[in-house]
């Protein structure tokens, strides 16, 4: 996984659920019924990560966006395509 | 027959040099508009060649996409009829077929594909259709079937409410009242060569596909997005109209003023990030938005207008560039008719209704809800001021008579409380007929209740004694489409949340309770 990507993942959760620090988003839960993101705020929240970290959002498909449902899956996912842009 | 916009768009080829341009994640192909005619003609041959004749009737289940734009206008020029059904809404299988007598089912659902072979019953239904194969159908290359010529009354397509509960109900829409709303709407913002409408709202939707129409009528470009890829599509399109409904705006002002304060940008700067440089104005509709988005937009560069209409009536007012004001929801157009009932109830009347009845609703719907001639009792309260502007002041079903016959409308009261950064959405009751209990769904988690509290002490304060929220219950989890509390287009389900609420409700005290 990029250090990169999750720190822009864990900034970017962390503005929406403005109580919760950064460091202390938990990657694992459920980005819905943990921290409440709707489906509007997480699309939102991918195409905010996929900028600050230069991976075009239209690497993925809209199912691909309804399957990433915690922040882990979002950071996976752009990572490997963050690894293509580095390695290029 | 022949001032029929529909009749035009499906007899004539339009203007060249305007595009259909696909974007969804992953991208999609751009297509002049005579292509995306000259394919729907080859897609008109081959529906014939499967079989089909005028009168009979397609389904489309699928994403915006291409495909469902061709099929929806090939139907249009042999005559057969469509029914849109929203994804995740309907399932596609056999019994859809037989409920809503369809001929085929077009569908990008991969469970369409029936059980699995080897199983006892193997084989998918031959109805069902994967939507892929209109490309096959765009080569066909028999004779094009002439196009049909509709008389005002002539139905095209059913479409369905987004209805909170049960089975949706469903509707034929005549072609009268589709070219009347289609020459209304190019009256009030004159839509032509430079404008690009962003649609991303689904196609099912009778409404968004009116900008298709728009397109070929009228000649401007018109890109078909989706949900997912809205915002990310936005600016790299530069649209200079979004079709969009209130949640969707809500959302959008967020993440603006957000974005805003993290860059150091004015709001104006962080509002053309967001939707691209050559915005000329924003479409909101579906559902009642806050006079603070309308306000937000408007004052940062992004003027929106918001509409009034049911899936009963189509379009029946809308504010607009040369007529509008705050807090309305517009001028009634030309061909509608605005009647206020005694008890301040909304009728709509209109020179060439979108039916008389529906064809799919429980029994004694269709007499609830349409009077002689087609007139619609909308059920939603209001009243037009002096110079024709309509003002919506709730849902009839949502005033409250208190025990001390004090009638309540709870919209405004909701409207503001909303008005909070910290409510995402408010629904207010009346328990024991003695005083109002709201459920909020909270902006943020874990919610903020001591910014809820000030802001009910402030709220409470301007409101009338009768008026005044004793109690609020904080839904731990916010309302979703996904948990049932919000319909499809992001309207609270008044009966889910009571119910999901209920005890908490009837036990609240006075002041804020997260539960």
């Amino acid at each position: 996984m990029s250090a990169e990507v999750e720190a822009a993942v864990r900034d970017r959760v962390a503005q929406v659920v403005e109580d919760v620090a950064a460091d202390e988003i938990d990657l694992d839960v459920d980005l819905a019924d943990e921290y409440g993101l709707t489906s509007l705020n997480k699309v939102l929240l991918l195409t905010a990560v996929c900028d600050d970290t230069a991976v075009d959002l239209s690497n993925f498909t809209e199912h691909d966006l309804a399957a990433m449902r915690t922040a882990r899956q979002i950071v996976t996912a752009l990572s490997a395509h963050k690894e293509r842009i580095t390695h290029v | 027959m022949t001032d029929s916009i529909v009749n035009r768009i499906v007899g004539t080829p339009p203007a060249p040099g305007h595009h259909l341009r696909i974007a969804r994640l992953g991208g999609g192909p751009t297509v002049e508009l005579t292509e995306v005619y000259a394919a729907a003609c080859r897609v008109a041959a081959g529906l014939r060649r499967l079989g089909l004749k005028p009168g009979d009737r397609i389904g489309i289940l699928a994403a915006n996409c291409l495909e469902w734009v061709l099929l929806d206008l090939a139907a249009l020029r042999c005559g057969v009829v469509t029914a849109g059904f929203e994804p995740g809404k309907f399932a596609p299988d056999p019994a859809l077929l037989d409920r809503y007598d369809l001929a085929l089912l077009f569908t990008d659902r991969p469970e369409a594909a029936g059980p699995e072979a080897g199983t006892e019953a193997a084989g998918p239904d031959p109805r069902l259709r994967p939507i892929d194969e209109v490309n096959a159908l765009a080569a066909d290359t028999g004779a094009v079937p002439e196009p049909v010529g509709y008389p005002p009354d002539a139905i095209t397509t059913i479409k369905f409410t987004s209805g909170s509960t049960g089975e949706p109900k469903g509707l034929g829409a005549s072609v009268g009242s589709i070219d009347s709303s289609l020459r209304a709407v190019q009256q009030m913002f004159t839509h032509g060569p430079g404008d690009d409408i962003f649609v991303f709202l689904p196609l099912s939707l009778l409404q968004q596909r009116y900008w298709i129409y728009s397109a070929l009528a009228y000649g401007h470009d018109v890109t078909l997005s989706s949900y997912e890829a809205a915002f990310a599509t936005m600016r790299r399109v530069r649209p200079t109209v979004v079709m969009g409904v209130p949640g969707f705006f809500e959302a959008a002002k967020r993440h603006i003023e957000s974005e805003a304060a993290r860059g150091g940008l004015d709001l104006a700067e962080a509002g053309r990030r967001l939707f691209g440089d050559r915005i000329r104005y924003l479409w909101t509709g579906s559902a009642p938005a806050s006079s603070a988005m309308l306000r937000f937009f408007t004052d940062n560069e992004l003027p929106i207008y918001e509409g009034y209409g049911l899936n009963e009536t189509c379009i029946v007012t809308k504010n607009h560039p040369g007529a509008s004001r705050e807090g309305s929801v517009g001028r009634v157009l030309p061909g509608k008719r605005v009647l206020i009932g005694p008890d301040g109830v909304v009728s709509i009347a209109a020179d060439h209704p979108v039916n008389v009845r529906y064809e799919y609703a429980a029994p004694g719907e269709t007499e609830r809800v349409f009077g002689p001639g087609g007139l619609v009792r909308t059920g939603d309260l209001g009243y037009l001021d002096e110079d024709g502007y309509l003002f919506i002041l709730g849902r009839a079903d949502d005033v409250i008579v208190l025990d001390n016959g004090k009638k309540v409308i709870v919209r405004p009261i909701e409207e503001r409380l909303r008005a909070s950064p910290e409510i995402e959405q408010c629904v207010v009751f009346c328990p024991t007929q003695t005083h109002l209990v709201a459920v909020v769904s909270p902006a943020r988690r874990p919610a903020d209740a001591e910014a809820i509290a000030a802001h009910l002490a402030e709220a409470n304060e301007v409101l009338a004694p009768d008026e005044r929220i004793r109690g609020v219950v904080v839904a731990e989890t916010p309302f979703s489409i996904g948990n049932g509390l919000l319909t499809s287009q992001y309207k609270p389900r008044r009966k889910e949340i009571f119910n999901t609420y209920r005890s908490e409700i009837m036990a609240i005290g006075e002041g804020v309770h997260v539960c």
